[in-house]
């Protein structure tokens, strides 16, 4: 836990270095498209928001100058998987969106959709010092929290404290100041594979710049997509992307569970390729163009043309309806929004007050998603869109982009993390001694 | 077997223009503002003045450079707005005014850039008629010259030549003859220049026996003596000089001493005037004294 919470602090220094000089670039890293944003912060606007005039006053912190989207390669089900491919992908996206910008940008914050998110429901219990609670007693309690044995080769990436409890009470917000006895706190562990971190780290290093920063992208998607409301009385996000689905949960403002579906956008288009017996260009534009998942009757009288170069004329002329198209693709959406569904029942999302599932990402655009995803998620299904942002071109507000704005968002506003706040001391042990005789080793 | 729907749009993909390694670096440097004002204005710049260097380095492009930077001065220079053609002195006699024109050295037509008017106006002032000289550049080319003359007001014997010397004492002009300015008085001795405004009121109030004064000498470079014809001194003292002229001019009118024979009048005692008497006078006293002795004893 001490490394990971070193590595996450230094990152969080990054980025409050990158937010001190005023510019960062938003990676979404997706399979089927890398977006980078280039946003550039107001300090006035920035140092206000702090001062407590709320989420809402660090919208207008920012502006987005920069934006470039280019198609990804090398990533599989949300995880790097060529590294050299997906490399000139990110050097491809960083250029383009420098340029427009004409700036040029060293901190990068991150996210991806893969590498098996879980989460874990940890809490601790600390006997407050001097009667009401100080910073150094949230640090006391984090640092106690009883973490489980996640596993070799998995790291956290978030570690939210989501409720705090002073004895009795609970659902406090900011215990600070307060009295009491006993301070015990509800914190969310997400873990991903390390592997994949890695690979990002290498990556983004590889392009001459600096993490400031990773998130997972259901986290960021359901930022931008959820309204304030649904993320207060509870929600899920569901954010269909290219490679893998990111299912994720909110209650009180807080992300209380993520997970991924690895099934996603691609597995469609493959299906629809195979079935068709197309190139998968062919497919991704049949499904992006014909697409849907209610036929109706009138789907049985529009044919679409299947276009196909191999020279067989039988084969290069055959023409389908567009209830075949949604045959193939019904099945598949299916299976992804039963995945969804296992995994809010897994989380226990029944027993929310309020059960509102938000679909975002590029695959919620398929015509007709909503009426079947309200088949098999609840009734209480809307389509989200990011919120609008500051600069943020036209082509870029559709679905596709919420977990791009919503990392936006997220770098404006950062949610309070574990390594946010000071570990005791005595976490550390001879540590800092050892360091500095280190240090003194490695330069003299 | 050909394709049969060839005129079919293609459904190629466009590939995706991922930057090289080498080009993403670059355009980094390229947004970074130090660089960028590097490479867009230092570099250009460090070349132009490399370039300027290696080319000025070229001895002959230095020489070919100087050239046409005088030609094109000399094309200035010579314009005939600058030229000056003429020299005009006012109110100058003649034989000065060749002095300064030889003085000045000036060969005309002459462009008024090479006139170093500082060096012509030292050159004339070293004339000793001129006591100041103002030179102007009027418009048509004319270089106007304006002396203000030295007047002689003495002539002074020296040991070679004789010497015109104004009132301050300064040298005006060499003469041949005194007979050249009989209408000023002659000065001898040494030590002369300073006292000159002395001799002149010493022969102001000789005026009864102007008509007989040959001049003044100094005298041990401290006293005057007037040198009348006849070989007739009168010997001034150190001081009061002016009044004892006066008091021999007094002595003149009453008793004509002057005309009478005597060599030396000796006013240098104010209290006591002595006349020296010529040798022949003294002879003739000797005489009569004789004779009178001999009248004396025969009787």
């Amino acid at each position: 836990m001490t490394t990971l919470y070193d590595s996450q602090r230094s990152l969080r220094h990054k980025r409050r270095a990158a937010l001190q000089r005023g510019l960062v670039a938003i990676l979404d890293i997706g399979t089927s498209k890398i977006a980078c944003f280039i946003v550039q912060f107001d300090q006035s606007v920035q140092s206000s928001a702090q001062m407590g005039k709320g989420v809402i006053a660090s919208h207008g912190a920012f502006r987005v100058i920069g934006v470039a989207t280019t198609r990804s390669r090398g990533v599989r089900y949300g995880e790097i998987d060529a590294m050299e491919e997906t490399e000139r992908a990110v050097r491809t996206a960083i250029q383009a969106a420098q340029k427009m910008a004409n700036t040029r940008v060293d901190h990068v914050i991150a996210c991806f959709s893969g590498a098996k998110p879980r989460s874990y429901g940890v809490t601790g219990e600390v006997l407050v010092e001097n009667g009401s609670v100080a910073e150094q007693d949230i640090g006391r309690v984090l640092a106690a929290c009883d973490v489980p044995d996640f596993g070799a080769g998995r790291e956290a990436i978030h570690a939210m404290p989501i409720n705090f409890a002073l004895d009795h009470r609970t659902g406090l917000g900011d215990p600070r100041g307060q009295i009491g006895n006993k301070l015990s706190v509800d914190m969310h562990l997400l873990t991903v594979d390390a592997h994949v971190l890695d690979n990002l780290l290498a990556c983004i290093k590889r392009c001459d710049l600096e993490l400031a920063g990773v998130v997972s992208s259901a986290y960021a998607s359901a930022i931008s997509a959820l309204v304030e409301d649904e993320q207060e009385l509870g929600a899920a996000c569901i954010d269909f992307g290219g490679g893998s689905t990111g299912v994720s949960v909110f209650f009180k403002k807080h992300m209380i569970f993520a997970d991924s579906v690895r099934i996603g956008g691609d597995l469609v288009t493959s299906d629809v390729s195979q079935g068709l017996q197309v190139p998968r260009e062919e497919a991704e534009r049949m499904k992006t163009v014909h697409g849907g998942v209610i036929a109706t009757g009138m789907d049985d009288r529009e044919m679409i043309d299947l276009q196909s170069e191999t020279g067989d004329w039988h084969h290069d002329r055959r023409r389908i309806s567009r209830s075949d198209l949604i045959g193939i693709m019904r099945p598949r959406v299916e299976e992804i929004l039963e995945g969804a569904r296992a995994r809010l029942d897994a989380a226990g999302f029944e027993f929310l007050p309020s059960q509102r599932i938000v679909l975002t990402g590029g695959g919620s655009q398929i015509p007709g998603l909503e009426g079947l995803a309200s088949r098999i998620l609840g009734q209480q299904v809307r389509l989200g869109r990011p919120l609008r942002i500051q600069g943020l071109p036209q082509a870029a507000t559709g679905p596709a982009f919420s977990s791009a704005v919503g990392l936006s968002l997220y770098a404006a506003h950062p949610q309070d993390e574990c390594w946010d706040f000071n570990l005791p001391i005595e976490r550390f042990g001879g540590r800092p001694l050892r360091r500095a005789a280190q240090w003194f080793r490695d330069n003299w | 077997m050909r394709p049969l729907n060839k005129g079919a749009k293609r459904q190629r993909v466009r590939r995706d223009p991922a930057p090289s390694r080498l080009f993403y670096r670059w355009q980094r440097i390229w947004l970074t503002p130090l660089y960028r004002r590097l490479i867009s204005l230092g570099l250009p710049m460090a070349a132009l003045v490399a370039g300027g260097h290696v080319l000025w380095s070229d001895p002959d492009v230095q020489a070919q450079v100087t050239a046409s930077l005088v030609r094109a001065r000399e094309s200035v220079e010579r314009r005939p707005e600058f030229q000056v053609q003429l020299i005009r002195l006012q109110d100058v006699p003649d034989d000065l005014a060749t002095q300064i024109r030889q003085a000045a050295n000036i060969n005309l037509p002459i462009s008024s850039f090479h006139l170093d008017l500082d060096e012509v106006k030292a050159r004339i002032e070293e004339i000793d008629a001129v006591r100041e000289v103002s030179l102007f550049l009027r418009a048509g080319g004319v270089l106007e010259v304006v002396i203000d003359q030295r007047i002689p007001v003495v002539i002074w014997r020296g040991a070679k030549q004789l010497e015109m010397l104004d009132a301050e004492g300064i040298r005006v002009g060499y003469l041949d003859h005194r007979t050249d300015r009989p209408d000023l008085p002659l000065l001898a001795g040494q030590g002369v220049g300073p006292h000159i405004g002395q001799a002149l009121e010493i022969l102001d109030a000789a005026h009864p026996v102007a008509d007989r004064i040959r001049g003044l000498v100094r005298v041990g470079e401290r006293r005057w003596d007037i040198v009348l014809d006849r070989g007739q001194r009168v010997m001034l003292p150190e001081d009061d000089a002016v009044r004892s002229v006066e008091h021999a001019m007094a002595m003149q009118m009453t008793q004509d001493v002057l005309s009478r024979d005597i060599s030396v009048m000796d006013m240098r005692d104010a209290r006591r005037s002595i006349l020296r008497l010529s040798e022949a006078a003294l002879e003739e006293r000797r005489v009569q004294q004789a004779i009178a002795k001999d009248v004396d004893n025969n009787l």
